[in-house]
């Protein structure tokens, strides 16, 4: 009810998001994948209000469209109903993006294991999402596929623990490895292809408000039929990679810099090329251990 | 004649990373990523203003090189580049 | 930001300095085994968004929206239209990968920005911010009128 009135406002890591719509099939699908969020009390701050409305479009009368809405704005054009989910949720993404400035966002997937974050960032062909569901279904507490969330003066990592959009052959790998894991619809033709999103574990989202200082860096990379391999990586390498892939490095100036100085000075940095599960989770473990 | 001189070193922020560099320019909000050779040349010119035949000699006794017309080519592309960025700046000296 | 600026860097600067270079770690590399020369590269931030795939924010207005003007002096919007092929990028991110040669449109400059901005998003396509735009522009091809 409250998601097609003045919306369901959903506490996610450090910020109340505010999702207001009346598609049917998204607020079915929002309920399920959703089901282990704190609703946050309507009189409480939320950071983003996001919309789904239904769409017309005069060129294209008979298609079922919709339109994303962040704080009244549309951002992107109308798109058919069945892709409602994946809008949503990359258009959430993307105003965390764009607009948070007061933490430094790298683009990386981050997990927490014995109590110490480890950073997974992107790099292309790594499929962080795919090992990063791997992981959080193998002991490893989910941060977020995403965001490095950082505190840049108290180099902490905050948990964001959103769905985590599989997409492609990445679905039926995830499928066969983890056959228990919990996944939305599969979404086909959008702009990356199939995309079916994984529900975060309970527990994850249960601590999403514990914090946790990083303490190991791996750039994976996915190469098939390769032999593993978990290789040091020199701390200039890894300085730059994070930097050049951090959202607002650039806006956050000298902060940034001091930041991920500390961060990479404070981390052990690894690179990791792997084929499947088993040995990267064996090599991770390791390398996470006490 | 001209002759180059540093612009704002001092405000540079500089981290080692085993003889390779990141360095933080307040004035411009960049980050540069720089060699051995390349930080040498700002600290140089931070020390006094000289000349690219000066600079040239430097480098090449302190990095043991050959100096020839190739190198000394390089290293004047280099320094325009740095001027570029704002690092270095150049002054005519009259004789 | 801008991965073309970075490609076009002509590899004749190899032996040279490097400035305003992503950093590609083979490159990176390369220049770590050369003491001989002088090495500078300047971090380029926001790449996040653009990174290789051509994932761009949209303009939140048609003010902010990237324009260019006609002969005329009349301000074009640039529409551009997100890849219907795009699937290779591994990572999630935000939407509107352009590919590789982004499709991009200009409106008709005897509109008012308003009307252009609506046809564009009427057609399939999305306005983008100027800078955004700034660096995409070295990867078109060629501009068709919307």
């Amino acid at each position: 009810m409250r998601l097609a009135g003045q919306g369901l406002r959903v506490k996610i890591g450090p910020f109340n998001v505010c999702i207001q719509t009346r598609v049917l099939p998204l607020v079915n699908q929002l309920y399920r994948l959703y089901a282990f969020y704190t609703l946050v009390e309507s009189g409480e701050i939320a950071e983003f209000h996001v919309r789904i409305v239904p769409k017309h479009s005069i060129r294209r009368p008979f298609a079922r469209l919709i339109q994303f809405q962040v704080d009244g704005r549309s951002p992107f054009p109308p798109i058919p109903v069945e892709q409602a989910l994946a809008t949503l949720e990359w258009g959430v993404n993307l105003a965390i993006a764009m607009r948070v400035n007061h933490l430094l966002l790298f683009h990386s997937a981050a997990v927490e294991r014995n109590g110490h974050v480890l950073l997974l960032p992107a790099w292309p062909g790594s499929g962080k999402t795919t090992l990063c569901t791997a992981l959080i279904h193998r002991g490893y507490r989910l941060f977020s596929d995403e965001f490095g969330l950082m505190d840049p003066q108290s180099g902490n990592f905050f948990p964001l623990p959103r769905l985590m959009p599989l997409k492609n052959q990445s679905i039926g790998v995830i499928r066969d490895y983890l056959p228990d894991v919990v996944l939305g619809p599969e979404i086909p033709n959008t702009l990356k292809g199939t995309v079916a999103h994984v529900r975060p574990p309970k527990e994850s989202i249960e601590c999403e408000d514990k914090p946790a200082k990083p303490r190991w860096i791996v750039f994976p990379k996915w190469i098939p039929d390769t032999k593993l391999r978990l290789e040091f990586l020199p701390r200039s390498e890894a300085f730059l990679l994070l930097a050049s892939n951090a959202f607002n490095y650039e806006v956050l100036g000298e902060t940034a810099f001091d930041a991920v100085t500390r961060l990479v000075q404070g981390c052990e940095c690894r690179k990791l090329v792997y084929s499947d599960f088993d040995s990267a989770l064996t090599a991770l473990n390791e390398l996470t251990n006490g | 004649m001209s002759q180059w001189r540093s612009s704002g070193f001092v405000s540079l922020r500089i981290e080692n990373w085993d003889g390779e560099f990141t360095v933080f320019q307040p004035e411009s909000g960049k980050t540069h990523f720089l060699n051995e050779m390349g930080l040498r040349i700002l600290a140089m010119l931070d020390q006094s203003p000289a000349t690219l035949d000066i600079i040239c000699r430097d480098l090449s006794e302190h990095f043991s090189l050959q100096s020839n017309a190739h190198f000394s080519e390089q290293i004047a592309r280099t320094l325009h580049r740095f001027e570029a960025l704002g690092l270095i700046a150049k002054t005519n000296i009259h004789m | 930001m801008s991965e073309k600026k970075i490609e076009a860097q002509p590899d004749q600067d190899l032996i040279g300095t490097q400035t305003k270079i992503a950093p590609q770690l083979a490159r990176r590399r390369l220049l770590k085994g050369t003491v001989a020369i002088p090495v500078i590269m300047t971090l380029h931030s926001g790449a996040a968004l653009a990174r290789s795939s051509n994932l761009v924010g949209v303009a939140e207005s048609v003010d902010e929206a990237a324009k260019l003007q006609n002969e005329l002096g009349q301000e074009q919007i640039v529409c551009v239209y997100p890849d219907p092929d795009a699937e290779h990028n591994h990572t999630s991110a935000p939407p509107y990968d352009l590919g590789e040669v982004p499709t991009v449109s200009l409106g008709d400059g005897s509109q008012e920005l308003l009307d252009q901005a609506a046809i564009c998003q009427g057609d399939g396509g999305i306005l983008i911010s100027a800078t955004a735009f700034t660096s995409l522009e070295g990867k078109v091809v060629n501009y068709t009128l919307i």
